[in-house]
């Protein structure tokens, strides 16, 4: 776990530096990369998703602009997640809305490590869909060539880096990067129709 | 897409990139929506395996972002299934139109009924059959009757759940209303059971869940309207 979590933190960090040079690239990855999140983190607060999304959106605005003064001691992710709390905060005492939630919710919400689940707004068949998804990715992994599945394996359950894995499975960096690769690119084309239909549906409700 | 891009793309999203590396790979991704979108689906792929959030397929605001921040947003792509796409979309139209007139037909029952409203009739009746659920769409249909919304799109999942989109005339807000297998409930870790309503047909029963932009009052009213124009609970007892 500690090494997933030290992971996490450096993986971000080349994208941290090319967007304090300003490289507006690197912070769109990182937005794509963790809107989800923030959404759902700000939707335990509002309980409402066009705030959320609203909130989420001043936070990254909010991160982009402040970027210089992140100092790279913790990872962007919690930098965000702090920003996002407060953001949200800040939006139920303006609107005094506190009542929506008790203080001791916000509280709990403040300390809260679970942050990953699926928000409170999503609707049965969104949850149905995330848990199918979900299903043909852990299917698709099972299905791999082993080599391929040891080196994604060691890289997303056990959070170990390319050089570690290499180590481990005692072939080049290159190769551990291939096999990822190759691996990723199996199950992308196992989960693509899912991703499809998904998106069908999303653009057809707008 | 070039191969060995998507392969460097891969490696950036695991962190192993040097800053050289990374800054060519963010031109390419600049340059390229499709790469954009293979960074979006390695995340849901890395967030898949690691048991983390997979709702952001609805929440995308980076182009909001990205026009507050004075850029202009890139042109996602628009490649996918646009037959299936424009088959939803025009299923949803004339099942709007049908709609309004069956709500009309509702609540002025002693009007006479039109051709065009007999038109609409039948082609509600198609349009069920082509969801394969008439029974859940009627049922729906009465749900809604004397609010004044319109159905935006509907559609189907891979277990068979149903949902249909609407918005409300009066300020434009969204909801949703889902039709979901009372079979898969027992596997979805849904927390808002008491709000919920059932809905038997002929194709089997339903649980019934409203979500989305509406005030509890209307969600109540929805829910209540489902289980007076049941008539009678289901008999398949939740899990």
């Amino acid at each position: 776990m500690e090494n997933k979590i030290y992971s996490n933190k450096d993986k971000d960090l080349v994208l941290v530096r090319r967007l304090k040079r300003g490289d507006y690239k690197a912070f769109d990855l990182l937005l794509l990369k963790y809107q989800s999140r923030v959404v759902g983190l700000a939707l335990k607060f509002v309980k409402d998703l066009q705030i959320a999304e609203d909130i989420a959106q001043e936070s990254f605005l909010k991160a982009y602009k402040s970027i210089n003064s992140f100092r790279e001691e913790s990872a962007f992710y919690t930098w965000i997640y702090r920003i996002t709390v407060n953001t949200s905060k800040n939006y139920l005492t303006s609107k005094s809305r506190k009542k929506e939630l008790s203080e001791s919710d916000i509280n709990r919400l403040e300390d809260s490590e679970d942050i990953f689940d699926i928000p409170g707004g999503s609707s049965p068949e969104e949850i149905l869909s995330a848990n199918n998804l979900r299903e043909v990715i852990m299917e698709s992994l099972t299905n791999l060539p082993e080599d391929i599945r040891t080196a994604i394996s060691l890289r997303e359950f056990e959070g170990l880096t390319y050089e570690e894995i290499s180590e481990v499975l005692n072939c080049p960096i290159g190769t551990v990067r291939s096999r990822i690769f190759r691996g990723r690119e199996i199950m992308q084309e196992r989960i693509s129709p899912i991703l499809n239909e998904d998106n069908k549906l999303n653009k057809s409700s707008k | 897409m070039n191969e060995a891009i998507k392969e460097r793309i891969s490696a950036l999203v695991d962190g192993e990139l040097s800053e050289f590396e990374a800054r060519r790979v963010l031109d390419e991704v600049e340059s390229n929506p499709e790469l954009r979108d293979y960074w979006v689906r390695l995340q849901l792929l890395k967030s898949g395996l690691t048991d983390e959030s997979l709702g952001f397929l609805k929440s995308d605001i980076s182009a909001r972002v990205s026009r507050e921040l004075g850029r202009k947003p890139r042109e996602l792509q628009k490649h996918r299934s646009k037959t299936s796409t424009r088959f939803f979309i025009s299923l949803a139209s004339s099942f709007s139109l049908v709609f309004i007139i069956s709500l009309g037909f509702y609540v002025n029952i002693d009007n006479v009924i039109t051709p065009d409203e007999i038109f609409a009739m039948e082609t509600s009746k198609q349009i069920k059959e082509a969801v394969y659920s008439p029974e859940a769409l009627e049922v729906l249909d009465n749900a809604l009757s004397g609010m004044s919304v319109s159905l935006e799109n509907l559609g189907s999942g891979n277990n068979g759940q149903l949902y249909a989109n609407y918005k409300i005339q009066a300020d434009g807000k969204k909801f949703r209303v889902s039709l979901v297998p009372i079979s898969l409930y027992s596997d979805i870790a849904y927390s808002g059971a008491s709000k919920l309503a059932y809905i038997e047909t002929n194709r089997g029963n339903y649980i019934v869940s409203v979500s989305g932009d509406i005030s509890p009052e209307r969600k109540s009213k929805i829910l209540r309207n489902v289980n007076f124009s049941l008539k009678k609970q289901p008999s398949t007892k939740l899990p």
